[in-house]
């Protein structure tokens, strides 16, 4: 037998504080198409850069056709043959497809004088849209015209161009629309049967099931195992992505029935949202779960109310009270508290201490005349790292070394600290690791215990059949509708978010 | 009680600096202002002590421009004789203060991740404007006044534009290096004309023999018509006030340049005056930075404001208040200019200071990415460039060679500081 296409051999992989790959491995044989999935966190995508010479392993060896190569950059790996497509797609938006294709490596003529070639730029360029099922006429198109789908096939015929025989691709259909992702997925069935072989990450199954031969889980950094395509089912991936049992992943003991509306929105309209208005209640101590395909329009509401986002009519009232925001000041006097989608840019000075971060929105009651009182700053870092279980050596440790589950825990602590009314809560275990998720959920079902409400965004199925209380869904920027807790299925979420009655 | 022996024991030690600069040099301690002077510097320096934290990360920060200095300290004693006499020291320090005015602002704007390129231009125009108003009989306290206040409102329209209409610091501070040279240009009616210490002085003076030539004419009336006695004793008592004014302006012009330059009539420099103007306000930014919530937010915005923002954080507000005090510092540092120099022209004065504001918070361990540094690092990076123009005089190094020797000493230090700083960073 001839050796696989791909050979990962014991990859480690360690960053600042966290150790992102442990000792994983995988294979890869040609014209096969391999889902790798886990949970945010569990490594995924720190695989597939290792591969592409994005990133170096620190331990372990990469094999292509058996033979172990080392790739420095991504260039090297993309003259190996190794191609990644990322989730960020990576073309000069302002050049044309023609130009984009041959970016950096442009066929010239007239030698010294490297005249561009532009009659076989055109013919070459021309075969390579065709494969990916692209008319050549769109070669002198501006790529940043194109939609999202267009110019992921766009990527995936420059990788054609530099022969790729591995592509690997990082939640392409994240930003697609169904007929982009069907179209999607006959490329790679064509790009399959000419003998390449691509990495898929996904969450999704179904689109796991329709175009996959394999599938490796990781957990944790962490092979959790493997399922052949006849063994692929929810149950199955679950079972290996969270590696327990469910029941205790998502504590309950808050009682969520009775509370008095904490915060009511009634015909909400923002400045860049969607023509229909949105009206909505939030009761004290539940947990709304807010379901909706990326670009329904969560985030931008959450914005909308924690004054991000002008509000340009409609009323928001918090225990009755009209409430006007105009800015996050306003939101967090109020007690309208959001723990952002990207904690990274919006929720925390990463460069800072954790001190600092847990400070920051709590300076006003930790200063005398705008003075800081050192004592009494110094009890509140204790206190929440304390109480949050955040790991970290000190309170200065400086915050971008933590991983993300504590670095969320952090961002929690910053508000606890206030005391909130509403939490707002957007993919609040996104990139988090397995053993802080759980720790999150039972800070949640804490929160609400104490009669907070909490309004929790997420794309996380699992999360919001597990946490909700009510789960209520956006589709194309409106509230299609609104499941309680036993109604709450997989199914039915699906079919409210992509516009089914 | 840690904290306040902790006060206690960095403001004897701020004492004991100051002493070991004011004894030394032979500084005056009589009359009485000058140990309220002295006492004001000691006490600046304790508090930029007390407020500096002790952590790896400030003392990595501070170590390339320490070791520098000491170099170039060490440099100047064996240059000259004279090096660490009186005179020079004084000069040195009043250098270093002025520029350090500057900084202070510059460092500020610089850690909440903004910049301005129009300091040396708004020194320029400030000291013009001092000056004209000065020739024109302005009272100098009202000048100073009005002057600061042009500097705040152009550093509140810088912010405001920043902030508001989202316009790049860069840009606007480069607009407005331009649009200050010019109307320094516009004030003084030219663009190559000068305003002076002594023209100002001078032009009181006139204003007071002219005053007394009215009452002389008032005088001759009264000999010649008896009937215009009346309007003569007006003529005198006009006189009379006009002189007094007069002088009283060239006087407190005089006393202006005095207390906040250090030199006195003679154009002898008594004391640093510039020096302790600056510690103060450094003190006073020390306090601002490492103490209080408005520092909290300026180097939470300088980092990140986004998160700033998401955390509650008025942030554009600040923004515009950083703006503000660094154009404000930098008026003043125009009078300064003004008063120091004796005489300026609006084509080149304050040229170039914005470079070497940056230059010098960069040495001092502020980051041109904004959210980091210290006041006293700020304090230190002001001192490199007038200890190395001293160097230069006393080994009499051509002219021409000034500015590129400048440019490699402070190449030099920031490379010497990144290293340091990476060598430290990186384990």
């Amino acid at each position: 037998m001839s050796a696989p296409l791909l050979e990962a051999i014991g990859v480690r992989k360690q960053f600042p504080g966290v150790l992102a790959l442990d000792n994983v491995s995988c294979r890869l044989g040609r014209g096969e198409v391999l889902a790798v999935v886990g949970e945010n966190g569990a490594g995924k995508s720190t695989l597939m850069k290792v591969i592409a010479g994005v990133y170096q392993p620190d331990g372990g060896e990469v094999r292509l056709n058996g033979v172990p190569v080392w790739f420095p950059t991504p260039l090297a790996a993309m003259n190996a043959g190794v191609s990644l497509i990322h989730q960020e797609l990576n073309l000069a938006e302002n050049l044309s497809v023609l130009d984009n294709l041959f970016l950096g490596r442009e066929p010239t003529v007239g030698g010294p004088l490297k005249l561009l070639d532009r009659k076989s730029c055109t013919a070459v360029g021309g075969r390579l849209l065709e494969r990916v099922g692209l008319p050549a006429a769109y070669l002198f198109r501006t790529v940043g015209e194109l939609p999202p789908g267009q110019k992921q096939l766009v990527e995936i015929a420059r990788a054609l161009g530099l022969d790729a025989k591995l592509l690997i691709m990082d939640e392409p259909t994240s930003s697609l629309t169904q007929k982009e992702t069907d179209r999607l997925y006959e490329v790679i069935d064509a790009l399959k049967a000419a003998g390449v072989s691509v990495m898929y990450i996904s969450h999704r199954l179904a689109e796991i099931k329709r175009c996959c031969d394999r599938a490796v889980v990781l957990r944790d950094g962490k092979n959790a195992g493997e399922l052949a395509k006849a063994d692929i089912t929810h149950d199955n991936l679950v079972r290996l992505m969270v590696g327990r049992d469910l029941k205790s992943f998502f504590p309950r003991t808050h009682r969520a029935d009775g509370g008095k509306t904490v915060l009511s929105v009634r015909d909400l309209r923002y400045a860049g949202g969607p023509s229909h208005a949105v009206s909505f209640d939030l009761k004290a101590g539940e947990v709304l779960g807010m379901a909706g395909l990326v670009g329904a329009g969560r985030t931008e509401l959450s914005e909308a109310i924690f004054g991000l986002r002008p509000i340009v009519g409609g009323e928001v009232t918090l225990n009755g009270q009209p409430l006007r925001i105009r800015r996050p000041n306003d939101a967090v006097r109020a007690g309208i508290l959001l723990v952002p989608e990207d904690r990274r840019l919006n929720g925390l000075v990463l460069q800072e201490g954790v001190g600092f971060n847990l400070s920051l929105p709590n300076l006003s009651r930790l200063t005398t005349a705008a003075v800081v009182r050192p004592k009494d700053e110094a009890a509140m870092h204790a206190e929440s790292i304390r109480s949050l279980r955040v790991k970290t050596p000190t309170a200065a440790q400086t915050v971008g070394l933590l991983s993300g589950g504590n670095q969320q825990k952090v961002v929690f602590g910053k508000w606890l600290a206030r005391g909130p009314k509403v939490l707002v809560l957007d993919e609040p275990t996104r990139g988090v690791d397995v053993g802080a998720k759980t720790e999150i959920y039972t800070l949640i079902d804490e929160l609400a215990g104490r009669g907070v409400a909490v309004w929790m965004i997420t794309s996380d199925m699992e999360e919001l059949l597990g946490v909700s209380d009510r789960v209520v869904v956006m589709h194309e920027g409106r509230l299609a509708g609104e499941l309680p807790r036993e109604k709450v299925s997989e199914e039915a979420v699906m079919r409210l978010a992509t516009g089914g009655a | 009680m840690n904290e306040k022996l902790k006060l206690g024991l960095c403001l004897l030690a701020g004492f004991a600096a100051v002493s070991a600069v004011w004894i030394p040099a032979g500084l005056p301690f009589r009359p009485v202002q000058f140990p309220v002077w002295y006492a004001a510097a000691a006490v600046a320096v304790g508090l930029l002590a007390y407020t500096f934290e002790f952590s790896r990360r400030n003392l990595i920060r501070l170590t390339g421009v320490a070791v520098l200095l000491s170099g170039l300290l060490v440099g100047l004693g064996f240059s000259n004789e004279n090096a660490f006499g009186r005179s020079n020291v004084v000069t040195v320090l009043n250098r270093h203060g002025e520029l350090g005015v500057i900084c202070v602002g510059a460092a500020l704007l610089i850690i909440t991740g903004g910049i301005d390129l129009s300091v040396g231009s708004l020194v320029g125009l400030a000291a013009v404007s001092f000056g004209v108003l000065m020739e024109a009989g302005v009272h100098p306290l009202a000048a100073l006044l009005a002057v600061v206040l042009v500097g705040l409102t152009a550093g509140v329209g810088h912010g405001l534009l920043v902030t508001q209409l989202r316009l790049q610091p860069f840009l606007v501070t480069l607009c407005g290096m331009f649009v200050y040279r010019g109307l320094a240009r516009t004030v003084c009616k030219g663009g190559t004309g000068r305003v002076a210490v002594e023209t100002a002085v001078g032009s009181a003076a006139e204003k007071a023999k002219a005053a007394a030539v009215v009452g002389e004419a008032g005088e001759d009336a009264r000999m010649a018509i008896l009937g215009g006695a009346e309007k003569a004793a007006d003529a005198e008592a006009v006189a009379a006030a006009g002189r007094q004014a007069a002088e009283a302006v060239s006087g407190s012009l005089l006393d202006l340049r005095f207390w906040l330059t250090g030199k006195d009539l003679t154009e002898r420099e008594v004391f640093p005056a510039q020096l302790v103007l600056m510690l103060a306000l450094a003190a006073a930014a020390a306090v601002f930075l490492h103490r209080t919530a408005f520092g909290r937010y300026w180097y939470a915005i300088g980092f990140n404001a986004q998160a700033t923002k998401y955390a509650g954080v008025n942030v554009w507000r600040h923004q515009v208040s950083v703006f503000a005090v660094c154009s404000l510092l930098a008026a003043l540092g125009g009078v300064l200019l003004f008063l120091y120099a004796g005489s300026v022209k609006p084509t080149d004065a304050g040229q170039e200071y914005e470079l070497y504001a940056i230059t010098a918070v960069v040495l001092g361990g502020v980051s041109l990415r904004g959210g980091e540094g210290t006041a006293i690092g700020v304090v230190l990076g002001a001192m490199v460039l007038p200890v190395v123009r001293t160097l230069m005089n006393f080994t009499q190094t051509p002219s021409d060679w000034v500015p590129w020797m400048i440019g490699l000493i402070l190449l030099l230090g920031t490379v010497v500081d990144e290293l340091i700083r990476r060598s430290k960073a990186g384990r």
